[in-house]
């Protein structure tokens, strides 16, 4: 069940999820052929009325402005897919993996970008190394395995899954 | 006595080639064309001529209307406008070098008929090291219907560059056949930045015949679209790039209605580090039929590079990719991708999940279906051009 502020989005449109509130931070986004950084961001700006140049900044993509968003690489796609939810200025956010193929540099940033998007939205991130809660420390943490929720607890769960790994715990 | 010599040598190689079909593309009875007819009022030259973004007011123009009314005129230092015949008439020593020497008079019935009955037609010429800021702007229209054939030259001399807009339209009402022949000549470190943009109508024909030859070191980049319904359409360029010289051609064709077009291009690599990339994009529509053809010939060591994309907006499109390249030399490197698709749903889903609705997602995703690089390589007043060309062709195609 997906419920946000008391409203069931479970067997909602992705359209009216996003009217309500909820952003998604894909894992794998789509390579939008010929779509520009500065176009992207600046059509989500539009509707939510951010300033896309402060966006890109916040996320060192400013230089990244005419490049092709299939072109960006790993490193810079990963900023940007945090940058599109940013711009949303969601109520709620799911964030797929945001520290996997990434460097540190990189990590650090959607790390930072993370800990703004926390002052004004409730995140739900999923990671497998856990790399990111070095820089966005949880308030609650569960371990799915077979894609059933095996544990749920407080945020030194993560701590315990790295110490134990996932099947030991589960 | 030469000149003469070599305009009869055209006129009698045209004759021949009278009832030479073309390689490509349907086969027309050109007899159907031949009477035009009627008179040609300035005032809807003018309204044409502005469709197409030009004007009087620019300070280099050529402007013409079927083949009976010219107007053209040159302000800026270093940039020479004709009429082809008032070329031919004051620069006799210059014609047997550029007048039909980079399309054959007798290459089809359409370049034949262009040799014997053509009208028209700009000559610009750039001289050595001119770099002008203003482009020159162009109008071809057809007003009255029946033939048009200009015959189009530009040279761009040792080290000089030059912006070049062609606007080709066409009266709503008018039947017509376009056969536009163009030879540009760049010379020894010379840039030409063409800009050519087609609004034809359902009923007209369109047979554009065009070389372009780059001297060393030269640089030619084309941009082309076509923006509206057009009953048959086909050309395919030919450039020949000596050493080092390099062309950056990109051509976006909306295919509407029942449009029927067969567009290309071809790359001849004849000198050491000559460098080609040929980017033709299609968007068809309704039950529109396309075909790209991109080519690359690479005799030198050289780079050459083929894209052709299609993206089919409807059920009853059609879109035929045809990708070649030769090497015949083993230093030369050739690519090509090619691809045909609808737009991607998963695309679409994304960016609705960007807080985009559907009508939003699709217009962004066409848009970035027909941006190209060609924004690389000309000047920002150009780039701007192009852009509201841009939105023109998603505004038709959605």
């Amino acid at each position: 069940m997906l419920k946000l502020d008391g409203v069931d989005l479970t067997d909602k449109k992705i359209e009216e999820r996003t009217a309500a509130g909820l952003a998604l931070a894909f894992q794998n986004p789509p390579r939008l052929h010929g779509v520009r950084v500065g176009t992207l961001l600046s059509h989500i700006c539009r509707k939510s009325g951010c300033d896309p140049v402060e966006v890109a900044e916040s996320l060192e993509l400013r230089h990244l402005w005419d490049r092709e968003v299939g072109r960006l690489s790993g490193g810079e796609g990963k900023r940007l897919e945090l940058a599109t939810v940013a711009a949303m200025r969601p109520k709620a956010a799911l964030i797929d993996e945001p520290d996997s193929g990434v460097d540190v540099d990189s990590l650090a940033l959607v790390g930072r970008a993370l800990k703004n998007l926390l002052e004004t939205a409730a995140l739900v991130v999923v990671t497998h190394s856990g790399y990111i809660t070095k820089y966005v420390p949880p308030s609650r943490a569960c371990v799915i395995l077979g894609g059933v929720f095996k544990k749920c607890g407080s945020g030194e769960l993560v701590e315990e899954v790295l110490a134990y790994g996932f099947t030991k715990l589960a | 006595m030469a000149l003469l010599n070599w305009l009869e040598v055209v006129r009698e190689r045209a004759r021949k080639a009278l009832d030479k079909p073309a390689q490509h593309g349907p086969d027309l009875d050109i007899l159907k064309f031949l009477n035009g007819g009627g008179r040609v009022e300035e005032e809807s030259v003018v309204k044409i001529a502005e469709r197409a973004g030009v004007t009087a007011k620019a300070p280099a123009y050529y402007i013409q209307a079927d083949d009976i009314y010219f107007k053209y005129l040159s302000k800026i230092p270093g940039v020479e406008v004709y009429k082809i015949e008032d070329f031919v008439e004051t620069h006799r020593d210059l014609v047997k070098d550029y007048v039909w020497r980079l399309v054959p008079p007798d290459l089809d019935k359409y370049t034949a008929v262009a040799a014997l009955r053509g009208s028209g037609g700009y000559v610009i010429r750039v001289k050595p090291g001119s770099k002008p800021k203003d482009p020159v702007l162009a109008c071809l229209s057809i007003v009255r219907g029946g033939l048009q054939a200009p015959h189009n030259i530009v040279v761009v001399e040792e080290g000089a560059e030059a912006v070049v807009y062609t606007g080709c339209v066409i009266a709503p009402e008018a039947v017509g056949l376009h056969v536009g022949i163009s030879e540009f000549y760049i010379h020894r470190g010379g840039k030409l930045k063409f800009i050519m943009v087609h609004n034809w109508n359902k009923a007209a024909h369109v047979r554009p015949r065009t070389g372009v030859v780059v001297e060393e070191g030269g640089q030619y980049v084309e941009y082309y679209a076509n923006l509206a319904a057009v009953s048959t359409l086909q050309t395919m360029p030919r450039i020949w790039l000596k050493e080092g010289a390099t062309a950056y051609t990109s051509s976006v064709v909306l295919a509407r209605g029942n449009s029927i077009i067969d567009i290309g291009s071809v790359a001849f690599l004849e000198g050491g580090g000559a460098g080609a990339e040929l980017v033709t994009k299609a968007l068809a529509t309704e039950e529109a039929e396309v075909v790209m053809r991109a080519e690359v010939h690479a005799a030198a060591p050289s780079r050459g590079h083929v894209e052709c994309s299609g993206l089919l907006m409807s059920e009853k499109a059609r879109i035929v990719t045809i990708p070649q390249l030769s090497a015949l030399n083993k230093e030369a490197v050739l690519t090509h991708e090619a691809s045909i698709g609808k737009l991607a749903e998963d695309e679409i889903n994304y960016l609705m999940a960007k807080g985009l609705t559907y009508q939003e997602a699709v217009s962004l995703l066409v848009r970035g279906f027909v941006s190209t690089d060609v924004y690389k390589y000309l000047p920002e007043s150009a780039r701007r051009y192009v852009e509201s060309i841009e939105k023109l062709i998603i505004e038709k195609a959605l």
